[in-house]
């Protein structure tokens, strides 16, 4: 039917051989729909479809768009006090203020934030694997896991020094728990090129090298740590130091919303 | 009145006694001196031998926290020939040297660092006997789930480095500085012992998770060139 394609494509809406007249939503990643239609249809299930096509963009309109997860760990926690950067200052009190800073910028961008804990208190029982469990199951297109240290000047972004292997669809064999972000090594290594080019617009000095983390060897997902080190007479807890990592940080992860590497994983689980 | 001859046998048993006593006492001093002259004589331990007089440049890579960097460093040294003590006497070194104050990427711990270190032959599975391995030359062989991460361990040997505990609850806590001191013994055992293909490191005998509270140590490290280069971005 030449003249049903010519409609149809006058529409904009491209047109796919399947054994069925389907009119379906993509929205899971870009939200443009696609019409899959059947070539030998008959005439009643074609003027069906095309009045469906007509109501497509009332429907487009009407579907909520998901936001774009962004993952937010703050390391330590609990009992668990990380590094003291000053004699009254454990890490786990400046990476969750960091992480609390980082959300409200990240909302107002149009992010949706999922946060590992929200208080120091709130991590007492959460495990490394609970907080990678949690990543790894939030879908999250960036996984940040927030660190602070008294001793290296500047920012100091990492990524898991794990061999790369060809990124692959997670869920389609088994991987090894401590293993599982070999196939997201090179997306985590673009993230962590993204993230060092702005913070270092934002005039800090930033590094980015590779390290042996477990938290960042099991996520499933684009992932990086990012350490806040002393700068200038600034401790890592400077509202101001933080603010301006924090905006950079949310300024590359919004360009990252669009990167082609801003993928999200199935979701490992140990 | 006492006979003549009882008088006589008298004098003489008196006169025996006399040269008895006097026998005894200089086999007594005899002995003191004797036993006098091997506690006195305990034997020094043997000089080392002319292999360790000689010194010889040994590379070393040495961190620095202010600009992030892994750097390589010739220095002269005077080592053991024994494998071992060659590659624990290159550690207590570099460690030594980031104990000074002035050091670039600066460790502050007591006593030494190193507890021991030992190397094992690859691959760590006992080989199969030849009519075993005769019989399964036919099988399908199945690629093992941590294949990748074995691909290193096929020869050579691992280095199993032993740390002091006193040391690893001393060391700095912090991303950055953690990784730059175990990238700094990679890089530097493996610049000197290129038979070593996989490192592994135990605290007082045991697995540790964390050195400090952020790098694992419970991994088993491949041996290679961990030079960094500075990817200081400074605005």
């Amino acid at each position: 039917m030449p003249w049903i394609r010519a409609f149809f494509l006058l529409l904009g809406i491209p047109i796919e051989k399947c054994s069925g007249v389907f009119i379906t939503e993509n929205a899971h990643r870009c939200g443009s729909p696609t019409l899959h239609l059947q070539e030998k249809c008959s005439k009643p299930a074609l003027f069906a479809a095309a009045v469906a096509a007509l109501l497509l963009p009332a429907a487009r309109a009407q579907t909520p768009v998901q936001p774009p997860i962004i993952l937010l760990d703050a390391a330590h926690g609990g009992p668990d006090t990380g590094a003291r950067l000053t004699e009254k200052l454990p890490e786990r009190d400046v990476t969750i203020a960091f992480a609390n800073r980082l959300q409200s910028l990240l909302i107002v961008r149009g992010f949706k934030v999922v946060l590992t804990h929200t208080t120091p208190d709130d991590a007492a029982n959460l495990t490394g694997d609970g907080r990678v469990e949690l990543a790894n199951r939030s879908g999250a297109i960036a996984c940040l896991s927030l660190h602070a240290s008294g001793n290296a000047a500047g920012v100091h972004i990492f990524t898991s020094a794990l061999p790369e292997t060809a990124p692959a669809l997670q869920g389609s064999k088994p991987v090894l728990w401590n293993e599982a972000q070999a196939p997201w090594v090179t997306r985590s290594l673009r993230l962590a090129s993204e993230l060092q080019a702005a913070i270092s617009r934002s005039h800090t000095p930033v590094t980015n090298n590779r390290t042996w983390l477990a938290e960042l060897d099991s996520l499933t997902c684009p992932a990086v740590a990012i350490e806040l080190g002393p700068l200038d007479d600034a401790t890592a807890q400077d509202p101001t130091y933080q603010q301006r990592v924090a905006e950079a940080v949310a300024g590359a992860l919004l360009f990252w919303r669009g990167h082609p590497n801003a993928v999200t994983g199935a979701g490992a689980v140990r | 009145m006492i006979p003549r001859y009882q008088r006589i046998l008298f004098l003489a048993l008196m006169t025996l006694s006399v040269l008895m006593a006097g026998y005894l006492w200089r086999v007594h001093q005899r002995t003191i001196t004797r036993l006098n002259s091997i506690s006195n004589a305990a034997t020094p331990i043997e000089a080392p031998s002319g292999d360790t007089t000689q010194t010889e440049a040994v590379t070393f890579l040495m961190a620095d926290d202010a600009a992030g960097t892994i750097t390589p460093s010739d220095r002269q040294i005077a080592l053991p020939t024994e494998p071992t003590i060659r590659l624990r006497a290159i550690l207590e070194r570099l460690f030594s040297d980031y104990g000074q104050t002035d050091s670039p990427h600066p460790l502050k711990f007591d006593g030494t660092a190193i507890a021991d270190v030992f190397f094992l032959p690859l691959p760590l599975t006992p080989p199969k006997p030849p009519e075993a391995a005769g019989k399964n030359t036919g099988d399908k062989t199945i690629p093992s789930p941590t294949a990748f991460t074995d691909m290193a361990a096929r020869n050579g040997y691992m280095a199993v480095i032993n740390l002091r505990q006193s040391f690893a609850d001393a060391h700095p806590s912090g991303v950055e500085v953690e990784t730059l001191t175990v990238l700094s013994v990679l890089g530097t055992v493996h610049a000197n012992f290129p038979q070593v293909s996989r490192i592994r490191f135990l605290v007082d005998g045991k697995t540790r998770p964390t050195l400090a509270g952020h790098f694992s140590l419970d991994r088993v490290y491949p041996s290679s060139d961990t030079t960094l280069q500075s990817t200081k971005e400074t605005p």
